[in-house]
Order: structure tokens, then C-alpha cells, then sequence
């Protein structure tokens, strides 16, 4: 199992869109998640809304959160980044929220939705996913604005990311040069 | 859901005894053995296949990940690996629906059975878009998932053992 199949290589590429890289992986479990939260509050409004409308609300309402920061997430521009930084937010707002309120008001949940006693039913995946999107975005926002500030044309921007790519530093600055020109029309 | 002996395809010989409207009086083919058994059941080899398949994938993924290795062939053979399993399990699980057998949540059943072999698929059409440590990074995903699943399918439908 272990032996090694190819030679180790750096990081090919610097991460040019938020769907690349560790966002690659991101992507990957919020479709999931986007997928799975549809599909449940799906079923289960059509087949016994009467029976948890409370849950089963919730439950559409984070698939839809899940949805758009997949789509977000997996866009990548400048804008998009945006939609996700909010709803990375109210993913991690909804799930505190709606795990407190279903661990003081059981009565409310007689079925479980996704965010449930904090996302327990999956592994707390759902409440560790929106601090690691928050993370990645965050790191974004940030080496835009260092982009802005320290480089002056898209050239300098190029040379940054070689640099970057020189030191093995993963993910670095490679996106500065799109970033600043795309930050610059909105 | 009507109560009505366990079509038994054949497949090991198990019983379901956990459908709530049929005693474990309810008259039965004499083939039917009424042990519940991980060990005869297709079923049930299939579906701890599928688990250890997918730990063991996810646990290799990871290792490369962690080595800073990129997508490669034996990788992806892994998965398909995976998904001939998968494919397996669902073959399984619909000769089981024709022949007459119905869980509870049949709509999340169908659910699963349309996702479940779209997950190794997906993951290894998106992974392998990457060129970094993270493609095998998404694969590991798709084996812990898969691994899930089963557990997921065996919640939904007692008949599918783990």
C-alpha cells in the first residue's frame, strides 16, 4: 500500500481559484453535503412534511445555504467569493443556532435535520466545514488586498507566485494578478 | 407493505426479521434458514467489502495526500475497484426489490441507489482535475463516503446487512 507510486513532486500549481487546491477538496464535501441536505428535505417534505415542518424547513434551508457555497465556492471570482464569505456565515450562524435550539427545544425536532445537536448525525462535519471555508476565503480576501497593495502590475504579480512556488510555500500568491485586475472592475 | 415470505433470491439464505408487520411465525420456504448471519449472506460480504474497500482507499488517498503525491493510475484503479463494488451492492439490492421485498423509506432507498455509484465517479472526475496532493485528497472523501453509505443503506433497510 505504501510504496511510493511516483516521486514526490511540490505542489504543481499554485491554487489559482478557490475551487483548486484545498479547495478542491471543499468543493468536494460541500456538493456533498449539498447534495445529501436536498435530497433528504426533499423526501421528507414531500413525503411527511406534517410530521417535523419545523426539521424538515430547516433541513431545505441549509440545503440551499450548501448549495450556494458549493456553487460559490467552486465559481471562484472575486463576487462569488462574496456569496460564499456570507454563506460560509450563515452556514456556521445556522448550525450554532439551530444545534442549540434542538438541544434546548427537543419537541421542535421530532425528526433530525442536518444541523441537529451541532451537526452530530454527520460526524460534526457541518460544523467544522463553514470554519474551514471561512478559513480558505479569508485567506483569499487577504492575499487580494496584499496583491493590491505590494504589486503594481500583473508581471510582479507573476514573479511573487514563481517565488512562491521556489520556497514550497503551498498556496500561495499565484492568484494576485487575475485577483487585483478582477478587484479592480467591481 | 405486504407480509409475505422473504423472496429469497438465493443470496445466502437470510431472513429478514426486522420488518415490523411480519412475525418470525409468518410461514416460510423450508430453504429458508432463519439464522440471521453475517457470514452466508452475499449481502453481507458485499457490504463488508464495500467498507473495508473504502477505508482502505480513503486511508491510502490520505497517505498520498499527506506525501504530496498527485492523482496516478493505481489510484484511480482503486476506485474503479470501488465502484464495481458499489455497482455490485446495487445490482443486489434491486434483484431484491423485483423480487417483491420493500423497505420502509423506499423513496430514500431509490435515493441512495441513484447516489451511491455516482460518488466514486464524481470524486475521481474532480480529483483528477486537480494536480496536486488535494485530487487524492477528494478520493479519500469518495471511499469514506462510500464506506458511510453502507452503513446508511443497512439503517435504511435491515435486509442489507453490514
Amino acid at each position: 500500500m505504501s510504496e511510493p507510486m511516483a516521486p514526490p513532486e511540490p505542489t504543481a500549481s499554485q491554487p489559482d481559484s478557490t475551487r483548486t487546491g484545498p479547495g478542491r477538496l471543499l468543493v468536494a464535501i460541500y456538493a456533498l453535503f449539498a447534495l445529501s441536505a436536498s435530497a433528504r428535505a426533499g423526501v421528507q417534505i414531500v413525503t411527511k412534511f406534517g410530521h417535523a415542518p419545523v426539521a424538515y424547513l430547516l433541513s431545505a434551508f441549509a440545503a440551499v445555504v450548501y448549495i450556494l457555497a458549493t456553487v460559490t465556492l467552486a465559481v471562484g471570482s472575486p463576487t462569488a467569493r462574496r456569496i460564499a464569505v456570507l454563506s460560509c456565515s450563515v452556514e456556521l450562524a445556522g448550525v450554532l443556532a439551530v444545534g442549540t435550539w434542538s438541544l434546548a427545544d427537543p419537541a421542535t425536532f421530532p425528526d433530525a435535520t442536518v444541523w441537529s445537536s451541532y451537526g452530530s448525525g454527520y460526524g460534526f462535519v457541518p460544523l467544522v466545514l463553514p470554519v474551514f471555508g471561512l478559513l480558505w476565503l479569508r485567506r483569499w480576501t487577504r492575499r487580494a488586498r496584499t496583491q493590491r497593495t505590494t504589486v503594481t502590475s500583473a508581471e510582479d504579480a507573476g514573479e511573487a507566485a514563481d517565488s512562491g512556488v521556489a520556497h514550497g510555500e503551498s498556496g500561495a500568491s499565484g492568484q494576485g494578478a487575475e485577483d487585483v485586475v478582477a478587484d479592480g472592475r467591481i | 407493505m405486504s407480509c409475505e415470505p422473504g423472496h429469497d433470491q438465493g443470496l445466502g439464505g437470510e431472513v429478514n426479521l426486522e420488518l415490523p408487520h411480519c412475525p418470525a411465525s409468518t410461514a416460510r420456504p423450508a430453504l429458508v434458514t432463519t439464522k440471521r448471519s453475517n457470514i452466508s449472506g452475499v449481502n453481507g460480504a458485499v457490504t463488508t467489502t464495500i467498507i473495508v474497500a473504502g477505508l482502505a482507499l480513503a486511508g491510502y488517498a490520505l497517505l498520498m495526500t499527506a506525501l504530496n503525491r498527485r492523482m496516478n493510475v493505481p489510484l484511480l484503479a482503486a476506485v474503479g475497484v470501488l465502484e464495481i463494488l458499489l455497482l455490485v451492492q446495487v445490482g443486489i439490492i434491486v434483484a431484491k426489490l423485483v423480487g417483491g421485498e420493500r423497505p420502509a423509506g423506499l423513496a430514500t432507498l431509490i435515493g441512495y441507489l441513484i447516489a451511491t455509484p455516482l460518488v466514486p465517479v464524481a470524486a475521481a472526475f474532480w480529483g483528477l482535475m486537480e494536480r496536486s496532493r488535494w485530487g487524492p485528497a477528494v478520493i479519500a472523501v469518495a471511499g469514506l463516503v462510500a464506506a458511510v453509505l453502507m452503513v446508511r443503506l443497512h439503517q435504511i433497510w435491515p435486509v442489507i446487512h453490514v
